[in-house]
Parts: C-alpha cells; structure tokens; sequence
C-alpha cells in the first residue's frame, strides 16, 4: 500500500516539477520515486508490515513478485523514453506522469482482493496507455492507434463489468475468497449465471492481453503508438493483465476449471498460430513486435491453464524473461529512429554500432527461445510444467517456436549483414546515455538470468 | 435457487416494451398527415433556420472546456450522497471527503498551470 502511495506521490510530482522547464528533474524524481515504491514494497513483504491497512488489496508474495518486475520494466522505459520525451518540454512531465500512473493501475490488479478494486485497477491502468497511445499528436497513425485502442478497450471493460454482474448474480458476493468458497462449496450444483460471468470476464481478459480472436486492435495500436509506449504495452501492461488474470482464473474460478481450461486450450492454439502465421510476413519491426507478442501471449497462457503451485512461478519467469527482450529491442528501434519504422533499417546493425546491435540480436534470440539466454528458461519452465498434464498442447507450443524461429532468426540475420553497396551508408547512430545503461540492464539480465530462474 | 418460470415476468415486459415501440412507430406512419416541404425535410429541422454546414472545424478548446465542465460537475454529483450522509459518516467521512476534494484541487491547479482555461492564447 505504501509503495502504490509513493509511486502516485512521484506521479503526481513529476507533474507539477515539469512546470519548471527542466527535463532531468521530472526525470530525476520519477526515478526516485520508482525506486523508493520498489524498495517500500519490498520492506513491506519482508517485514510483513504495512503502514495503511486497505482490506481491498493485500501485497502477497505474488503481488510483491510481480509488482517488483512491472516497477523494475516501468523505470527501464522511463530511462530508455527520456531522450524522445525532452524534445517536447511541455510534455515531459505528463508523459512520465501517465506512465507512473499507469504502474499504479499495474499494482491495483496485482494485488486486489475484491472485484472493485480490480475494476478500478483495469481502468488505471489502461486509461493512461489510452492518452499515451495517441501521444505523437502529429502522427495520424498515434491518434488512430489511440481511438482503436480507446474505443474496443472500453467495449471490453463493459463486457467485463457484464461478467463480474453475474458473478455476483451467481454467488452474491464480490469478495475473491467468499467466491471461491462458494464454488468450492456448491460443487455442481451452482447456477448458470456463474458460468456466463466467468465467460464474459475471460473473454475480457483475453481481449487485454491481446489473445485470439480478440487480438485485433494490437497490431494497428502497437504499430501506430510511440514506441516507448509499445514498449510499455508489452511488459507492464501484459503483465499486470496476466497477474489478474491468474489471480482470478487459476485461483479464484480453480473449481470450474473443467469448464474453462478446454476453452482456454483452444485459444491459446489459436493464438499461438495467429501470431506466428501473421508475423512472417511483416515489414514493419513493431507490427512484427506485436504479432510476436500474441505469439507469446499464447505460450504463457499454457500456465494459466495447466494447475500447478508452480504455475505463477513460471508465469513470473516468462513475463520477466519477455520483457527485458521488448524492453531491449524496444530501445534499439528508438536508438534507429527509423520513420517508418521498417525491419529493413537494422540492416548492418551490428557494423555500425556494436553493442546496440549485439543487444538487438540477444533479444531476438531471447524471444525465439535459444538456450544460453532468459527466454530460453522462461520457455522451458512454462512447457516442463505443462508436460505431464497435456502433451498435445505443448507439441503444438513446440511446433509454433519452431515457426517463430523463422523470423527472429531473419531479422537477426539482417543485423548481422552488410549493407548494399550501391545505397548511401547510414551514418552510426548516436546513443544517449541513459539508452546505453538500458541497453546494459537488457543484455545482462537476458544473458545471465535465466542461470538465476532455475537455481 | 429460481427456476425458469421466474422469470415469465421478464420475458412479458421485454415484450410489451418492444410491442410498444414497434406498435407506435407503425401507427404513427398511418395516423400522422405526410407534408413535404424543403425546410421540413431539411437535416437540422428544428423550428430555428439552419445557417451553413455543420462540418467545419471546432476550436478544441470548446471541446477543453466542456471536458472539464463534466469533470467538476461529477465531483459535486459524489457530494449529494455525502451531504445526505454527512451526520453517519461522522469524521471518517469528513476527511475521506477532504482527501477527494484535495485530489481534485490539485487537478484544478494543474489545469490552471497548463493554461487550459485561457481562452485567447
């Protein structure tokens, strides 16, 4: 509870401090802020003690695990962001403010308790990513990635609010555990209001996280957004969408998981396909960002479904090991600064400046899922796991890594290669500082924390 | 638990609320007198002339101010319930009051600050 009160506090400083024209103090005590909220939530777990008692969110293990990663992502975005966002000094401090703002949300649905405040952390999270995509005020594709996104994502909230309306038609509560005491205790003989509830919130939730076939607005929102927003997208927003989701899925509806987990099987199949089949064709990197992000979305779906104590485990590995790599090549493609963002512009990467292109390479890799590095280990844990309770699916998650090989291995390939000869050479590019500690951040933990995951 | 004749009474309103509707919109079209004339079929007709097209650009800050217009008038709207219930919730919800109220001035000053009200700028 405290470190979400910091994390608002720094919000809403960083507002207000943008008034003074001066870039590296917003940027300074968004960092603090980001930092101290870390810490206290850490303190707060350890000591098991909290300041200011709200019976609807309680910071557990979970909450506190993926809540230091989505803090951990959001400062890394901030850093990498930096240089893009001081070149509108009116606008410094709102957009590191909406981002902070939206970590909040992040935190609200990792740790909420009853409906409400999972309703209220959806909508403080997405809310600030709805301005945030439409940031680029002179790019017609930001403002129409922002409608896009505005417009279905609102839809979707209603059909949860629908769904949660039924639950509590169903079981006359709003409260997690009085829900899962009442499904545990009227095995089978509950109504049928619960069941389409329990539709109605998954397919919302599916919508969130972008899976098919309710993945449609990722592509153009994903594409058409800044990329540090694409970038925020894919680690805090997913991961706050996914805490909830298992904390309400595999915890929550445990007891109708014969209902929902065929269901979900299906989906994730389909999302796995959609995603890899979409993304081989793709020119533009954050179209093919987005399209590998649906990909992944499916394998880390599998955790949800398989019922393991692991299972959250695993999800944190994989979302931690799927965010440095966005995080990472997320700040290449500003580092590229190509604009129309064209999958041709890493050609020679690696010639003109080595390290970025290095790092660009880790994280594609990371993202196929080759041994030495993080998404290796993020992967391996997911489909260990799942195994031993359905093999089909995790032949088919295999089959579909295989796929996705394909076009990571091709764009590592492009950074690798020379440019043509007969085209003017691009200039090296020039790399903030801040981009470089990023970058720095990105290439150890993908290259040493995945040892870290299976200790 | 309810069973399904329960809700026979839903089922019967859902019918007479559309029966209604379809019935008046088809008796409407016998009954009434049809007169055509150019400013009765006109797109705007409202007793008052149309002047001009309505599609051409707004300024945004009409759009500004009307955005935040909605967004004080829903904090007056949070203030009924407490002023109905200001004796019960006794000083708790005075400050949880005071904490909103604070929230929203501070809104308010960054509003200011922005330059969101200045109308000529």
């Amino acid at each position: 509870m405290v470190a979400l009160i910091v994390i608002f506090i720094s919000g809403l400083l960083s507002l207000f401090l943008a008034f003074a024209k001066k870039p590296w103090l917003v940027l300074l005590t968004a960092s603090a802020g980001l930092i101290a909220g870390g810490i206290s939530l850490f303190t707060q777990f350890y000591y098991q003690y909290d300041f200011i008692h709200y019976e609807g969110l309680k910071f557990d293990g979970f909450a506190v695990a993926f809540g230091l990663i989505a803090i951990l992502f959001t400062l890394l975005v901030v850093l990498t962001g930096y240089s893009s966002f001081k070149d509108k000094p009116q606008h410094t401090g709102d957009y590191i403010a909406l981002l902070l703002f939206s970590l909040t949300g992040a935190l609200c649905m990792l740790s909420f308790t009853d409906m409400f405040m999972f309703f209220l952390g959806l909508e403080i999270l997405s809310i600030p990513i709805y301005v945030m995509a439409g940031s680029n005020k002179d790019d017609v594709r930001s403002s129409e990635a922002s409608l896009k996104y505005f417009m279905t994502g609102a839809f979707a909230t209603g059909v949860l609010l629908f769904g949660i309306a039924w639950i509590y038609g169903g079981t006359a509560s709003f409260k997690l555990d009085e829900i899962t005491a009442f499904i545990y205790n009227a095995e089978g003989t509950h109504s049928s209001l619960i069941y389409i509830g329990l539709l109605m919130i998954l397919s919302a939730f599916l919508f969130k996280v972008g899976a098919a076939p309710f993945h449609f607005w990722s592509p153009d929102v994903y594409d058409g957004s800044p990329h540090i927003v694409t970038g925020f997208m894919a680690a805090v927003v997913k991961l706050g969408a996914f805490g909830a989701f298992m904390k309400i899925f595999s915890v929550t509806f445990a007891g109708l998981h014969d209902f929902w987990a065929p269901a979900l099987s299906v989906l994730a199949i389909l999302t796995m396909f959609v995603g890899n089949l979409s993304a081989l064709k793709q020119i533009r990197f954050k179209r093919l960002l987005a399209y590998s992000s649906i990909t992944h979305v499916g394998y880390a779906l599998l955790t949800i479904i398989v019922q393991s104590p692991d299972s959250a485990f695993n999800l944190w590995a994989y979302i931690f090991s799927y965010g440095f790599s966005t995080i990472g090549l997320i700040t290449v493609a500003i580092i590229i600064h190509d604009e129309e963002d064209r999958i041709e512009a890493f050609r020679g990467l690696v010639r003109r400046n080595p390290f970025t292109g290095f790092v660009a390479i880790l994280g594609l890799l990371s993202l196929a899922g080759v041994p030495p590095l993080m998404g290796f280990f993020g992967k391996f844990l997911v489909f260990s796991e799942a195994i031993t309770q359905y093999p089909w699916l995790v032949a088919i998650a295999i089959i579909n890594s295989g796929i996705g090989i394909f076009y990571y291995l091709r764009m590592v390939i492009l950074v690798l290669q020379k440019e043509d000869d007969d085209k003017p050479k691009t200039p090296r590019h020039k790399v903030p500082v801040l981009q470089m500690i990023v970058l720095a951040i990105c290439a150890l933990a993908l290259l040493f924390g995945g040892n870290m995951l299976i200790f | 638990m309810s069973s399904a004749q329960d809700y026979l009474p839903l089922v019967i309103q859902g019918v007479v609320a559309l029966g209604f509707v379809v019935s008046v919109l088809i008796v409407t079209h016998l009954l009434g007198p049809r007169v055509h004339s150019k400013k009765k079929d006109s797109n705007f007709e409202c007793g008052i002339e149309s002047e001009g097209n309505a599609r051409f650009p707004v300024s945004v800050r009409y759009f500004l101010t009307a955005i935040l217009f909605v967004l004080f008038d829903v904090e007056v709207i949070f203030f009924y319930p407490y002023a109905v219930n200001f004796k019960a919730l006794e000083l708790e919800g005075l400050l949880a009051v005071i904490l909103f109220v604070a929230f929203f001035l501070i809104g308010f000053l960054y509003v200011l600050k922005k330059g969101a009200l200045e109308w000529e700028k």
